[in-house]
Protein backbone atom coordinates (compact mmCIF):
# COMPACT_ATOMS: atom_id res chain seq x y z
CA UNK A 1 0.00 0.00 0.00
CA UNK A 2 1.48 3.49 -1.13
CA UNK A 3 2.03 6.42 1.93
CA UNK A 4 -0.87 8.26 0.75
CA UNK A 5 -3.31 5.26 0.59
CA UNK A 6 -2.59 4.57 3.55
CA UNK A 7 -2.67 7.79 5.47
CA UNK A 8 -6.14 7.99 4.03
CA UNK A 9 -6.63 4.25 5.39
CA UNK A 10 -5.72 5.44 8.73
CA UNK A 11 -7.07 8.67 8.74
CA UNK A 12 -10.67 7.28 7.77
CA UNK A 13 -10.36 4.47 10.71
CA UNK A 14 -9.50 7.46 13.13
CA UNK A 15 -11.94 10.29 12.33
CA UNK A 16 -15.30 8.93 14.39
CA UNK A 17 -12.61 8.29 17.47
CA UNK A 18 -11.37 12.10 16.76
CA UNK A 19 -12.85 14.71 19.07
CA UNK A 20 -12.64 17.20 16.15
CA UNK A 21 -14.83 19.96 18.09
CA UNK A 22 -11.85 19.86 20.80
CA UNK A 23 -9.51 20.45 18.19
CA UNK A 24 -11.29 22.83 16.47
CA UNK A 25 -11.37 24.75 19.91
CA UNK A 26 -8.04 24.55 20.30
CA UNK A 27 -7.40 26.18 16.47
CA UNK A 28 -9.54 28.95 17.18
CA UNK A 29 -8.54 29.98 20.51
CA UNK A 30 -5.09 29.65 19.26
CA UNK A 31 -6.34 31.82 16.38
CA UNK A 32 -8.24 34.39 19.06
CA UNK A 33 -5.11 34.75 21.43
CA UNK A 34 -2.89 35.57 18.67
CA UNK A 35 -5.21 38.24 17.32
CA UNK A 36 -5.92 39.45 20.73
CA UNK A 37 -3.03 39.19 22.83
CA UNK A 38 -0.40 38.97 20.31
CA UNK A 39 -2.28 41.87 18.24
CA UNK A 40 -3.16 43.87 21.01
CA UNK A 41 0.00 43.65 22.95
CA UNK A 42 1.89 44.44 19.32
CA UNK A 43 -0.62 47.58 19.46
CA UNK A 44 -0.46 48.58 22.67
CA UNK A 45 3.38 48.40 22.50
CA UNK A 46 3.32 50.53 19.44
CA UNK A 47 0.96 53.18 19.96
CA UNK A 48 3.08 53.47 23.43
CA UNK A 49 6.01 54.21 21.73
CA UNK A 50 4.06 57.25 19.74
CA UNK A 51 3.68 58.65 23.11
CA UNK A 52 6.82 57.55 24.39
CA UNK A 53 8.95 59.35 21.14
CA UNK A 54 6.35 62.94 21.45
CA UNK A 55 7.29 62.81 25.18
CA UNK A 56 10.79 62.50 24.84
CA UNK A 57 10.71 65.24 21.78
CA UNK A 58 8.57 68.12 24.20
CA UNK A 59 11.84 67.34 26.74
CA UNK A 60 14.65 67.54 24.47
CA UNK A 61 16.55 70.50 25.63
CA UNK A 62 17.75 73.27 22.88
CA UNK A 63 21.40 72.33 21.08
CA UNK A 64 19.65 68.99 20.65
CA UNK A 65 18.28 66.44 17.91
CA UNK A 66 14.77 66.82 18.29
CA UNK A 67 12.40 64.59 16.98
CA UNK A 68 8.98 66.15 15.69
CA UNK A 69 6.14 66.09 18.50
CA UNK A 70 3.06 64.85 18.07
CA UNK A 71 0.26 67.41 18.93
CA UNK A 72 -0.76 66.95 21.94
CA UNK A 73 -4.36 65.38 20.89
CA UNK A 74 -2.53 62.35 19.00
CA UNK A 75 -0.20 62.30 22.30
CA UNK A 76 -2.37 61.39 24.75
CA UNK A 77 -4.88 59.47 22.17
CA UNK A 78 -1.91 56.95 21.75
CA UNK A 79 -1.91 56.84 25.64
CA UNK A 80 -4.86 56.09 25.99
CA UNK A 81 -4.89 53.31 23.51
CA UNK A 82 -1.82 51.88 24.92
CA UNK A 83 -3.48 51.51 28.28
CA UNK A 84 -6.61 49.96 26.55
CA UNK A 85 -5.09 47.50 24.70
CA UNK A 86 -2.76 46.30 27.45
CA UNK A 87 -6.16 46.21 29.89
CA UNK A 88 -8.14 43.98 26.75
CA UNK A 89 -4.72 41.55 27.06
CA UNK A 90 -4.37 41.45 31.09
CA UNK A 91 -8.32 40.49 30.75
CA UNK A 92 -8.12 38.06 28.33
CA UNK A 93 -5.21 36.28 29.88
CA UNK A 94 -7.67 36.41 33.06
CA UNK A 95 -10.49 35.08 31.59
CA UNK A 96 -8.46 32.21 30.04
CA UNK A 97 -7.25 31.48 33.63
CA UNK A 98 -10.32 31.16 34.92
CA UNK A 99 -12.62 29.19 32.31
CA UNK A 100 -9.37 26.88 31.05
CA UNK A 101 -8.51 25.28 33.92
CA UNK A 102 -12.24 24.15 35.62
CA UNK A 103 -13.16 20.81 34.75
CA UNK A 104 -15.44 19.92 32.35
CA UNK B 1 6.89 -5.37 56.81
CA UNK B 2 4.36 -6.26 53.77
CA UNK B 3 6.49 -6.35 50.18
CA UNK B 4 3.03 -5.24 48.70
CA UNK B 5 3.77 -1.90 50.46
CA UNK B 6 7.36 -1.80 49.63
CA UNK B 7 6.46 -2.38 45.97
CA UNK B 8 4.15 0.61 46.10
CA UNK B 9 6.72 2.63 48.11
CA UNK B 10 9.26 1.94 45.10
CA UNK B 11 6.67 2.63 42.22
CA UNK B 12 5.99 6.22 44.33
CA UNK B 13 9.65 6.63 44.35
CA UNK B 14 9.89 6.25 40.90
CA UNK B 15 6.60 7.74 39.81
CA UNK B 16 7.85 10.89 41.02
CA UNK B 17 11.32 10.63 40.21
CA UNK B 18 9.65 10.63 36.39
CA UNK B 19 7.83 13.68 37.59
CA UNK B 20 11.13 15.17 38.72
CA UNK B 21 13.07 14.75 35.31
CA UNK B 22 9.63 15.68 33.51
CA UNK B 23 9.92 19.21 35.20
CA UNK B 24 13.76 19.39 34.80
CA UNK B 25 13.46 18.25 30.90
CA UNK B 26 10.29 20.53 30.11
CA UNK B 27 11.57 23.82 31.96
CA UNK B 28 12.98 24.62 28.49
CA UNK B 29 8.97 25.09 27.08
CA UNK B 30 8.51 27.60 29.94
CA UNK B 31 11.52 29.86 30.27
CA UNK B 32 13.98 28.78 26.84
CA UNK B 33 12.63 31.92 25.39
CA UNK B 34 13.20 34.09 28.16
CA UNK B 35 16.54 33.12 28.89
CA UNK B 36 17.60 33.24 25.26
CA UNK B 37 16.31 36.76 24.53
CA UNK B 38 17.22 37.58 28.45
CA UNK B 39 13.95 38.38 29.28
CA UNK B 40 14.60 36.72 32.45
CA UNK B 41 17.91 35.92 34.21
CA UNK B 42 18.72 31.70 33.74
CA UNK B 43 18.31 31.50 37.77
CA UNK B 44 15.44 33.55 38.12
CA UNK B 45 13.93 31.98 35.46
CA UNK B 46 13.51 28.32 37.06
CA UNK B 47 12.59 29.50 40.47
CA UNK B 48 9.54 31.48 38.66
CA UNK B 49 8.98 28.17 36.61
CA UNK B 50 9.42 25.93 39.42
CA UNK B 51 7.35 27.67 41.76
CA UNK B 52 4.38 28.47 39.06
CA UNK B 53 4.63 24.89 37.87
CA UNK B 54 3.65 23.70 41.78
CA UNK B 55 0.26 26.07 41.80
CA UNK B 56 -0.43 24.72 37.92
CA UNK B 57 -0.43 21.43 39.89
CA UNK B 58 -3.59 21.81 41.61
CA UNK B 59 -5.70 23.73 38.39
CA UNK B 60 -7.25 20.74 37.34
CA UNK B 61 -7.58 16.69 37.12
CA UNK B 62 -9.05 16.49 33.74
CA UNK B 63 -5.57 14.79 32.17
CA UNK B 64 -4.93 12.81 35.40
CA UNK B 65 -8.45 11.18 35.01
CA UNK B 66 -6.84 10.59 30.67
CA UNK B 67 -3.56 8.60 31.70
CA UNK B 68 -5.20 6.72 34.79
CA UNK B 69 -8.31 5.32 32.34
CA UNK B 70 -7.87 6.03 29.15
CA UNK B 71 -4.90 4.36 27.94
CA UNK B 72 -4.46 0.80 28.99
CA UNK B 73 -7.15 -1.44 30.57
CA UNK B 74 -6.54 -0.76 34.01
CA UNK B 75 -7.86 -4.36 34.90
CA UNK B 76 -5.10 -5.95 34.13
CA UNK B 77 -2.98 -3.77 35.12
CA UNK B 78 -0.25 -4.69 38.11
CA UNK B 79 1.89 -2.26 40.27
CA UNK B 80 5.21 -4.06 38.21
CA UNK B 81 3.64 -3.23 34.81
CA UNK B 82 3.59 0.44 36.18
CA UNK B 83 6.90 0.66 37.81
CA UNK B 84 7.91 -0.82 34.56
CA UNK B 85 6.34 2.16 32.38
CA UNK B 86 7.95 4.23 34.46
CA UNK B 87 11.36 2.83 34.07
CA UNK B 88 10.71 2.92 30.62
CA UNK B 89 10.07 6.66 30.58
CA UNK B 90 12.52 8.01 32.63
CA UNK B 91 15.00 6.32 30.66
CA UNK B 92 13.64 7.98 27.63
CA UNK B 93 13.43 11.39 29.11
CA UNK B 94 17.21 11.14 30.44
CA UNK B 95 18.44 9.78 27.01
CA UNK B 96 16.87 12.56 25.14
CA UNK B 97 18.10 15.27 28.07
CA UNK B 98 21.54 13.61 27.37
CA UNK B 99 21.44 14.59 23.69
CA UNK B 100 19.18 17.55 24.71
CA UNK B 101 16.42 16.67 22.58
CA UNK B 102 12.70 18.61 23.73
CA UNK B 103 11.32 15.35 23.37
CA UNK B 104 7.89 14.16 24.96
CA UNK B 105 7.84 13.20 28.70
CA UNK B 106 4.06 12.59 27.83
CA UNK B 107 4.21 10.24 24.78
CA UNK B 108 7.29 8.75 27.04
CA UNK B 109 4.64 7.79 30.31
CA UNK B 110 2.32 6.92 27.50
CA UNK B 111 4.89 4.72 26.24
CA UNK B 112 6.66 3.03 28.95
CA UNK B 113 2.78 2.15 30.03
CA UNK B 114 1.84 0.63 26.84
CA UNK B 115 5.10 -1.42 26.67
CA UNK B 116 5.08 -2.85 30.20
CA UNK B 117 1.16 -3.47 29.50
CA UNK B 118 1.92 -5.19 26.32
CA UNK B 119 4.43 -7.60 28.02
CA UNK B 120 1.84 -8.18 30.64
CA UNK B 121 -1.78 -8.96 29.24
CA UNK B 122 -1.03 -8.53 25.47
CA UNK B 123 -2.27 -6.13 22.73
CA UNK B 124 -5.93 -6.39 23.92
CA UNK B 125 -5.37 -4.88 27.34
CA UNK B 126 -4.17 -1.82 24.89
CA UNK B 127 -7.16 0.62 24.76
CA UNK B 128 -6.19 1.73 20.88
CA UNK B 129 -9.14 3.99 20.21
CA UNK B 130 -8.32 5.73 23.47
CA UNK B 131 -4.51 6.08 22.21
CA UNK B 132 -5.64 7.59 19.14
CA UNK B 133 -7.96 10.24 20.08
CA UNK B 134 -6.59 11.08 23.55
CA UNK B 135 -3.12 11.03 22.63
CA UNK B 136 -1.90 10.34 18.79
CA UNK B 137 -4.22 12.89 17.67
CA UNK B 138 -3.83 15.81 19.66
CA UNK B 139 0.13 15.33 19.61
CA UNK B 140 -0.10 15.21 16.38
CA UNK B 141 -2.63 18.32 15.53
CA UNK B 142 -0.98 20.66 18.87
CA UNK B 143 2.37 21.82 17.20
CA UNK B 144 1.15 22.44 14.45
CA UNK B 145 -2.02 24.11 15.92
CA UNK B 146 0.70 25.85 17.75
CA UNK B 147 3.03 27.24 14.56
CA UNK B 148 -0.19 28.18 13.38
CA UNK B 149 -1.06 30.40 15.40
CA UNK B 150 2.16 31.56 16.19
CA UNK B 151 3.27 32.56 12.98
CA UNK B 152 -0.24 34.45 12.56
CA UNK B 153 0.95 36.59 16.02
CA UNK B 154 4.37 37.33 14.75
CA UNK B 155 3.29 38.02 11.29
CA UNK B 156 0.71 40.50 12.66
CA UNK B 157 3.25 41.95 15.18
CA UNK B 158 6.06 43.01 13.18
CA UNK B 159 3.65 44.32 10.50
CA UNK B 160 1.97 46.54 13.42
CA UNK B 161 5.31 47.59 15.28
CA UNK B 162 7.21 48.32 12.03
CA UNK B 163 7.47 52.10 12.43
CA UNK B 164 8.40 52.00 15.59
CA UNK B 165 11.90 51.60 17.52
CA UNK B 166 12.96 48.36 17.56
CA UNK B 167 15.07 48.94 21.22
CA UNK B 168 11.66 50.33 22.93
CA UNK B 169 9.86 47.37 22.00
CA UNK B 170 12.43 44.87 22.85
CA UNK B 171 12.09 46.37 25.85
CA UNK B 172 8.45 46.18 25.98
CA UNK B 173 8.44 42.71 24.76
CA UNK B 174 10.95 41.48 27.15
CA UNK B 175 8.64 42.85 29.98
CA UNK B 176 5.89 40.82 28.11
CA UNK B 177 7.96 37.42 28.24
CA UNK B 178 8.03 37.53 32.41
CA UNK B 179 3.66 36.96 32.37
CA UNK B 180 4.08 35.13 29.06
CA UNK B 181 6.84 32.46 30.04
CA UNK B 182 4.82 32.18 33.69
CA UNK B 183 1.97 31.49 31.94
CA UNK B 184 3.10 28.45 30.37
CA UNK B 185 5.33 27.32 33.70
CA UNK B 186 1.71 27.21 35.06
CA UNK B 187 0.04 25.42 32.37
CA UNK B 188 2.61 22.91 32.18
CA UNK B 189 1.89 22.64 35.81
CA UNK B 190 -1.92 21.84 35.23
CA UNK B 191 -1.00 19.91 32.24
CA UNK B 192 2.36 17.59 33.23
CA UNK B 193 1.73 16.75 36.86
CA UNK B 194 -1.82 15.51 36.53
CA UNK B 195 0.20 12.66 34.06
CA UNK B 196 2.01 11.40 37.27
CA UNK B 197 -0.55 11.57 39.17
CA UNK B 198 -2.79 9.63 37.23
CA UNK B 199 0.19 7.03 36.94
CA UNK B 200 -0.05 6.70 41.10
CA UNK B 201 -3.67 6.57 41.10
CA UNK B 202 -3.87 3.86 38.57
CA UNK B 203 -1.16 1.88 40.56
CA UNK B 204 -3.08 2.45 44.11
CA UNK B 205 -5.93 1.56 42.53
CA UNK B 206 -4.57 -1.93 40.70
CA UNK B 207 -3.06 -2.62 44.61
CA UNK B 208 -6.47 -1.98 46.00
CA UNK B 209 -5.49 0.76 47.92
CA UNK B 210 -8.15 3.11 46.85
CA UNK B 211 -11.24 1.98 44.89
CA UNK B 212 -11.84 2.35 41.12
CA UNK B 213 -13.85 4.92 41.13
CA UNK B 214 -12.37 7.07 43.53
CA UNK B 215 -10.18 10.34 42.69
CA UNK B 216 -6.58 11.34 43.27
CA UNK B 217 -6.10 11.64 46.75
CA UNK B 218 -4.57 14.68 47.69
CA UNK B 219 -1.21 13.66 48.99
CA UNK B 220 -0.50 12.63 45.64
CA UNK B 221 -1.22 16.19 44.06
CA UNK B 222 0.85 17.45 46.73
CA UNK B 223 3.65 15.26 45.72
CA UNK B 224 3.73 15.04 42.18
CA UNK B 225 3.30 19.52 42.58
CA UNK B 226 6.57 19.45 44.79
CA UNK B 227 8.89 16.83 42.69
CA UNK B 228 7.66 18.59 39.30
CA UNK B 229 8.46 22.03 40.66
CA UNK B 230 11.96 20.74 42.29
CA UNK B 231 12.56 19.00 38.68
CA UNK B 232 11.75 22.64 37.17
CA UNK B 233 14.23 24.54 39.28
CA UNK B 234 16.99 22.65 38.55
CA UNK B 235 16.64 23.07 35.42
CA UNK B 236 17.33 21.32 32.42
CA UNK B 237 19.65 23.11 30.84
CA UNK B 238 20.82 21.40 27.70
CA UNK B 239 17.28 21.05 26.54
CA UNK B 240 16.80 25.03 27.07
CA UNK B 241 19.74 25.83 24.80
CA UNK B 242 18.24 23.57 21.96
CA UNK B 243 14.96 25.25 22.43
CA UNK B 244 16.11 28.87 23.29
CA UNK B 245 19.12 28.98 20.38
CA UNK B 246 18.96 25.86 18.46
CA UNK B 247 15.69 26.16 16.50
CA UNK B 248 15.89 29.80 15.73
CA UNK B 249 17.29 33.17 16.67
CA UNK B 250 14.36 34.34 18.85
CA UNK B 251 14.01 38.14 19.59
CA UNK B 252 11.39 39.32 22.59
CA UNK B 253 9.03 40.00 19.78
CA UNK B 254 8.84 36.07 18.80
CA UNK B 255 9.58 34.87 22.74
CA UNK B 256 6.43 36.81 23.75
CA UNK B 257 4.12 35.67 21.07
CA UNK B 258 4.95 32.27 20.68
CA UNK B 259 5.20 31.72 25.03
CA UNK B 260 1.70 33.20 24.98
CA UNK B 261 0.62 30.78 22.20
CA UNK B 262 1.64 27.83 23.70
CA UNK B 263 0.27 28.36 27.13
CA UNK B 264 -2.97 29.25 25.39
CA UNK B 265 -2.95 25.63 23.41
CA UNK B 266 -1.77 24.01 26.72
CA UNK B 267 -4.85 25.23 28.77
CA UNK B 268 -7.56 24.65 26.33
CA UNK B 269 -6.34 21.45 25.61
CA UNK B 270 -6.26 20.64 29.42
CA UNK B 271 -9.46 21.52 29.67
CA UNK B 272 -10.69 18.98 27.42
CA UNK B 273 -8.81 16.28 28.24
CA UNK B 274 -6.50 15.87 26.01
CA UNK B 275 -3.11 14.49 26.82
CA UNK B 276 -0.50 16.97 24.85
CA UNK B 277 3.02 17.20 25.18
CA UNK B 278 4.02 20.80 26.01
CA UNK B 279 7.45 20.21 24.44
CA UNK B 280 5.59 20.05 21.03
CA UNK B 281 3.65 22.51 21.91
CA UNK B 282 6.18 25.00 22.59
CA UNK B 283 8.56 23.97 19.64
CA UNK B 284 6.01 23.93 17.29
CA UNK B 285 5.19 28.01 18.56
CA UNK B 286 8.92 28.53 18.43
CA UNK B 287 9.38 27.12 14.49
CA UNK B 288 5.78 29.15 13.95
CA UNK B 289 7.55 32.82 15.32
CA UNK B 290 10.66 31.99 13.20
CA UNK B 291 8.51 31.63 10.38
CA UNK B 292 6.28 34.37 11.11
CA UNK B 293 9.01 36.85 11.44
CA UNK B 294 11.17 35.38 8.11
CA UNK B 295 14.03 34.30 10.13
CA UNK B 296 16.19 31.34 9.03
CA UNK B 297 15.41 27.54 11.24
CA UNK B 298 17.93 25.67 12.41
CA UNK B 299 16.48 22.92 10.40
CA UNK B 300 18.82 20.13 11.04
CA UNK B 301 18.03 20.73 14.77
CA UNK B 302 13.99 20.26 13.88
CA UNK B 303 15.04 17.24 12.33
CA UNK B 304 16.42 15.65 14.96
CA UNK B 305 13.75 17.17 17.37
CA UNK B 306 11.26 15.44 15.21
CA UNK B 307 12.67 12.05 15.31
CA UNK B 308 12.98 11.93 18.72
CA UNK B 309 9.34 12.94 18.80
CA UNK B 310 8.22 10.28 16.10
CA UNK B 311 10.53 7.30 18.07
CA UNK B 312 9.64 8.64 21.88
CA UNK B 313 6.00 5.97 22.24
CA UNK B 314 8.10 2.67 20.72
CA UNK B 315 11.63 3.38 22.06
CA UNK B 316 9.88 4.01 25.81
CA UNK B 317 8.06 1.43 25.00
CA UNK B 318 10.42 -0.95 24.47
CA UNK B 319 12.31 0.37 27.50
CA UNK B 320 9.05 -0.12 29.68
CA UNK B 321 8.63 -3.83 28.23
CA UNK B 322 12.25 -4.43 28.65
CA UNK B 323 11.82 -3.53 32.74
CA UNK B 324 8.35 -5.18 33.06
CA UNK B 325 10.19 -8.47 31.32
CA UNK B 326 13.65 -8.57 33.72
CA UNK B 327 10.70 -7.66 36.66
CA UNK B 328 8.51 -10.67 35.56
CA UNK B 329 11.24 -13.29 35.06
CA UNK B 330 12.34 -12.70 38.53
CA UNK B 331 9.17 -12.16 40.27
CA UNK B 332 7.29 -10.57 43.25
CA UNK B 333 9.51 -8.13 45.13
CA UNK B 334 12.88 -9.00 44.35
CA UNK B 335 11.98 -8.45 40.64
CA UNK B 336 10.84 -4.93 41.00
CA UNK B 337 14.43 -4.15 43.63
CA UNK B 338 16.61 -5.36 41.26
CA UNK B 339 14.75 -3.90 38.07
CA UNK B 340 15.24 -0.51 40.21
CA UNK B 341 18.90 -1.24 40.80
CA UNK B 342 19.56 -2.00 37.32
CA UNK B 343 17.02 1.19 36.42
CA UNK B 344 19.45 3.20 39.14
CA UNK B 345 22.74 2.20 37.79
CA UNK B 346 21.64 3.33 33.95
CA UNK B 347 20.39 6.32 35.24
CA UNK B 348 23.89 7.16 36.96
CA UNK B 349 25.94 6.43 34.25
CA UNK B 350 23.30 8.70 31.92
CA UNK B 351 23.97 11.40 34.06
CA UNK B 352 27.87 10.73 34.08
CA UNK B 353 27.49 10.78 30.41
CA UNK B 354 26.44 14.72 30.33
CA UNK B 355 29.47 15.80 32.72
CA UNK B 356 31.87 15.51 29.93
CA UNK B 357 29.86 18.59 27.82
CA UNK B 358 28.51 20.48 30.79
CA UNK B 359 25.90 22.58 30.05
CA UNK B 360 24.53 25.24 32.74
CA UNK B 361 23.26 28.50 33.80
CA UNK B 362 26.39 29.94 32.83
CA UNK B 363 26.84 28.77 29.47
CA UNK B 364 23.38 28.09 28.05
CA UNK B 365 23.57 31.53 25.39
CA UNK B 366 26.72 30.73 24.38
CA UNK B 367 26.56 31.39 19.63
CA UNK B 368 25.59 28.09 18.34
CA UNK B 369 28.62 27.73 15.87
CA UNK B 370 27.98 28.17 11.82
CA UNK B 371 27.28 24.54 10.32
CA UNK B 372 26.91 22.82 13.82
CA UNK B 373 24.61 19.92 13.69
CA UNK B 374 23.76 19.97 17.12
CA UNK B 375 22.48 22.32 19.60
CA UNK B 376 24.57 21.58 22.36
CA UNK B 377 28.12 22.87 20.04
CA UNK B 378 29.14 25.63 21.47
CA UNK B 379 31.43 28.21 20.42
CA UNK B 380 35.10 28.81 21.63
CA UNK B 381 34.52 30.81 24.91
CA UNK B 382 31.90 28.91 26.00
CA UNK B 383 32.60 26.37 29.31
CA UNK B 384 32.15 23.28 26.88
CA UNK B 385 33.04 22.99 23.49
CA UNK B 386 31.64 20.07 21.50
CA UNK B 387 33.47 18.18 18.74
Amino acid sequence: MSAPALGATVAKAAAPLVNWAGLGKVLGLAVATALIIGGGFSLGLAALDVYAQSREARQTRPGRTAVAAAPGGVRHASLVVAVVLFALCAGAVLIGLIEAPSSK
Amino acid sequence: MDTKLLVIGILVAFALTFDFTNGFHDTANAMATSIATRALPPRVAVILSGALNFVGAFLGLTVAATIATGIVDNKVVTTTTVFAGLVGAIMWNLLTWLLGLPSSSSHAIVGGTVGATLVQAGPAAVKGSGILSKVLVPAMASPIIAAAGAAIAVWLAVRLTRRNRSEFLSRGYRAGQIVSASLVSLAHGTNDAQKTMGIITLALVANGSIARSAGTPLWVVLACASAMGLGTYVGGWRVIRTLGRGITEITPQQGFNAETISSAVILVASHLGFAVSTTHVTSGSVLGSGLGRGAPVRWSVAGQMLVAWLVTLPAAAAFGGAANSVARAIGGFPGVAITAAIALVVFATIWALSRRQPVSAHNVNVPIPVGARTALAMERGGAAVAA
